[in-house]
């Protein structure tokens, strides 16, 4: 991405995540999960750098509430973690 | 019931049972918010014992009227087949309920639980442990009863009141396991939802085996008070059909909560 | 005497007059609710000056109407009293266990009571459910008494089921199948009805009692519960429920108008009996369409759309079975159970058409909790089963008490009560197409107009209550003998005099089979 020309502004692609066809119902919190879970899985066994890890990211980015998200770096830092990641 | 009768009904005497049977169940339902909210157990136990006590004299009176008056001939005896299947399908939707809350939330555990089944931190209790001698205790007591009800209806006296005997210990064996399994199980009623399908599911099944169990301990004082001939002995198949009910809620708990949901 | 009479009774007839004053009675506790939310939604602001206690009085007219009014009047009343003698039994199957059905009543009742009067009452509507019915919303006895009072209802209609159901299949005196009256195949499928249902309501609210008191969190999120659940579990229970507030009702229909009509049966009556059949069945399959906005996926709201939308077609074979049995009648006899009869055909209608209109998914989106809801089911249940109870107590009247209403009178209550009724719901479809929501107390000023007509219509309502209730004393003082020759009939319970012995068919009748 270069820098805008002075003057003018580029407007960002704000995205959020697909529909996902596991997860049907307007309820998305399961996919928020999975997204979590997902994006740690693929960052533990391909490392922080690989690039496909990034769209789990912005999967559960898009779906989790912060709070929720927030809970769970600190949970999976402390050990307590509900989920296999 | 005097004089001639042109119809084969039972045409039944007034009784204040019903009465004292809905003041009972008043008195236990209120009970049970004093429990819950002041604390105070006397009024549930009085409306316990309320209840009891209509139990045995209604009882009593449909005993007298069976047994010493001949009244239940054979066409009110086919209402009161109907009427007790019709009551055993409505228990069974009673434990539908409780088997749908238990697939409502075991198939699709929530973030809450971990997104798994048993929930994270639950560790269920081992399948082929106990639970397995439960259900092959209760399938004895199955076999127990049919044995029971072939030896009554061949006039063998004395091996049907063995046979209903081994029954009642069976049941009642089973209801001291449970209670063993309950007193033993890591989890309580108040972890996450699994502890609340699992203790109220088999809770109550643990109740109507209870009650199965009274219900055949009744028959069994009757075979031995002569009560039932070989071709007239519907509270005993009553019991039987009761007790076969219980018997497969228990094969469905096994295997759905105990089995698959371990 | 008197005592072991109406206290011990044995009687399928006088339990089902005890049904009848218990239900006339409930029917004025429930009329007085419904009066207080017209009064309160009369104008803009507020009048009871207290919006819990608003909800409190709409949930228990909800309570009332269905489970202390409707349903004893029409099972417990004419069930007890008609399905007997119709079938030649000279009582019911159990008939100790048929007074503990009724004796489940009055406690009941008294819980319910109970529950609106203690700490702030019940205000969550009758569906209970959590997490407003739950310890954080409703902390305090209140909702453990409703609970209580569904468990003591649930206890006396599921007994009453299990002894209809017996009576029709085990004491039918020489009736084929093909042969029963239309009524007690009515009162047939609603035993069923109740016998699958109350008890997985039974299970649904003890879940929540546990919930409230024992700590389970079958409902509660944070606890890996979903209240989602409860909904799904009250519906399965629900929607056959409201079939059992109607479907007795058909079944007196069907005897007014087959009787008005001069016929001697029904146009199509294996097509009503299987409607029926199909009605009760199909009831059992729709739940979810009371739920469209949890967020189910499109495919199982289209399924619930598509299923909901078939039981239109046993419907209209009712309907148009009633009108085919009316036409081409010689010597149509314009008295006052027919007019309710024909009020119910065409009001009953409207609530069914409306209730089409709901059932598409996509339109309940915005009608969902609308007042358009309340229309529609006040159609169906105000117009549909109260029409059918009147149709049905002026009908029988002679046969229950042996004495006649005064039929001007009983004709000019029946328009009264129709110009109210209607003036009363018809504009609410009008407020729920506007948007306006169910349950709350007050309204912006754009949905004055309606509400103040609505409200208007339920004083012209009351009027007519009042006057229903000064026709009885009438009938009750004058005592002008019925004289059941006049009430020929095409079904057996006419047979036996006005008013029936203390039991009918002592001795078995033996039914021809030619007539």
């Amino acid at each position: 991405m270069s820098d805008p020309e002075p003057g003018t502004y580029k407007v960002a692609e704000v995205k959020t995540a697909p529909f996902d066809a596991r997860f049907p119902n307007t309820n998305q919190a399961r996919y928020c999960w999975q997204g979590y879970i997902d994006f740690h899985r693929c960052t533990n066994i391909r490392g922080e750098d690989y690039e496909p890890c990034q769209y789990f990211k912005h999967v559960y980015r898009a779906m989790c509430p912060k709070s929720w998200s927030d809970m769970w770096d600190e949970q999976r830092e402390s050990g307590t973690f509900a989920g296999r990641v | 019931m005097t004089g001639y009768q042109p119809h084969p009904w039972h045409l039944v005497e007034p009784s204040p049972w019903p009465l004292v049977g809905g003041s009972a169940a008043f008195t236990l339902t209120v009970g049970l918010v004093m429990w819950f909210h002041y604390n105070s157990i006397s009024l549930m136990i009085l409306g316990l014992v309320m209840i009891v006590a209509t139990m045995i004299q209604w009882w009593r009176d449909v005993i007298r009227e069976a047994t010493f008056q001949g009244c239940h001939t054979s066409y009110v005896l086919s209402g009161l087949r109907r009427g007790m299947v019709l009551f055993i399908v409505s228990e069974v939707f009673f434990f539908l309920a409780f088997f749908w809350a238990f697939f409502h939330s075991s198939l699709a555990p929530t973030v809450e639980l971990g997104v798994t089944w048993p929930p994270v931190g639950v560790h269920p209790l081992n399948a082929f442990a106990v639970p397995l001698l439960n259900t092959a205790v209760l399938l004895s007591s199955g076999v127990t009863v049919t044995w029971a009800h072939h030896a009554l209806m061949e006039g063998k006296r004395t091996e049907a009141i063995q046979s209903l005997a081994i029954t009642v210990m069976l049941g009642l064996y089973f209801t001291g396991l449970q209670a063993w399994e309950y007193y033993e199980a890591p989890f309580t009623i108040a972890d996450s939802v699994y502890g609340s399908t699992f203790f109220v599911a088999t809770g109550f099944h643990g109740l109507h085996v209870i009650i199965g169990s009274t219900f055949l301990m009744v028959c069994l004082g009757r075979q031995v008070f002569y009560h039932y001939t070989s071709s007239h002995h519907f509270g005993f198949e009553a019991a039987a059909w009761y007790w076969h009910f219980v018997d497969v809620v228990w094969l469905f708990l096994y295997v759905c909560i105990y089995w698959w949901g371990s | 005497m008197y005592i072991t009479r109406w206290l011990f009774s044995t009687n399928h007839k006088d339990i089902g007059t005890l049904y009848f004053i218990f239900g006339a009675w409930a029917a004025m506790v429930g009329t007085a609710m419904s009066l207080l939310i017209r009064a309160e939604l009369s104008q803009p602001g507020a009048l009871l000056g207290d919006d819990h206690l608003y909800n409190v009085i709409v949930t228990a007219h909800a309570f009332v109407m269905i489970f202390f009014m409707v349903m004893p009047i029409m099972i417990g009343g004419f069930g007890n009293w008609l399905v007997p003698m119709m079938i030649g039994a000279p009582d019911m199957a159990f008939p100790r266990m048929n007074n503990m059905s009724f004796w489940m009543l009055p406690p009941s009742f008294s819980l319910l009571l109970a529950s609106s009067a203690v700490e702030a009452g019940v205000g969550t509507g009758w569906t209970v459910y959590p997490p407003l019915s739950s310890n954080i919303a409703h902390a305090g006895a209140s909702v453990d008494l409703a609970i209580f009072s569904l468990h003591l209802a649930g206890v006396s209609s599921i007994l009453g089921a299990i002894n209809f159901i017996t009576t029709i299949h085990n004491m039918r005196a020489s009736i084929e199948w093909n042969r029963v009256p239309l009524f007690v195949w009515s009162i047939w499928v609603t035993a069923y009805l109740l016998l699958l249902s109350l008890p997985v309501l039974a299970g649904a609210i003890t879940m929540l009692l546990t919930d409230r008191n024992i700590n389970t969190t079958f409902f509660d999120p944070s606890g890996g519960g979903d209240p989602i659940l409860y909904e799904h579990l009250f519906w399965f229970f629900g929607h056959p429920e409201v079939y059992i507030l109607i479907l007795p009702g058909f079944g007196i229909i069907s005897h007014i108008i087959i009787h008005y009509a001069g016929k001697l049966r029904s146009f199509g009556y294996l097509g009503m009996t299987w409607a029926m059949f199909t009605i009760g069945l199909l009831g059992f399959w729709v739940w979810a369409h009371h739920m469209f906005t949890v967020g189910m996926d499109v495919d199982t709201r289209s399924y619930f759309t598509a299923a909901t939308m078939v039981i239109a077609v046993p419907t209209g074979i009712k309907v148009f079975s009633w009108l085919a049995t009316l036409s081409g009648s010689k010597q149509l006899k314009w008295e006052t159970p027919l007019l309710w009869a024909l009020g119910f055909i065409f009001l009953f209608t409207v609530g069914g058409l409306t209730g089409i209109v709901l059932a598409n998914s996509s339109l309940d989106i915005v009608l969902h909790d609308t007042y358009y809801v309340v229309a529609h089911f006040h159609y169906v249940l105000s117009m549909g089963a109260v029409f059918s109870i009147l149709a049905g107590l002026t009908y029988w009247f002679p046969l229950f008490t042996g004495f006649t209403l005064q039929e001007s009178w009983t004709k000019i209550h029946f328009f009264v009560m129709f110009v109210g009724v209607n003036l009363t719901f018809f504009p609410q479809h009008f407020l729920g197409l506007a948007g306006m929501p169910r349950r709350y107390s007050d309204y912006p000023d754009a949905y004055t107009i309606w509400n103040v007509i609505s409200s208007l219509g339920s004083i012209i309502s009351l009027g007519s209550v009042v006057f229903f209730l000064f026709i009885l004393w009438e009938a009750f003082s004058s005592q002008r003998k019925a004289v059941p020759a006049s009430h020929a009939s095409h079904s057996a319970e006419w047979l036996m005099g006005c008013p029936p012995l203390f039991h009918t068919h002592e001795e078995l009748p033996f039914i021809s089979k030619k007539y």
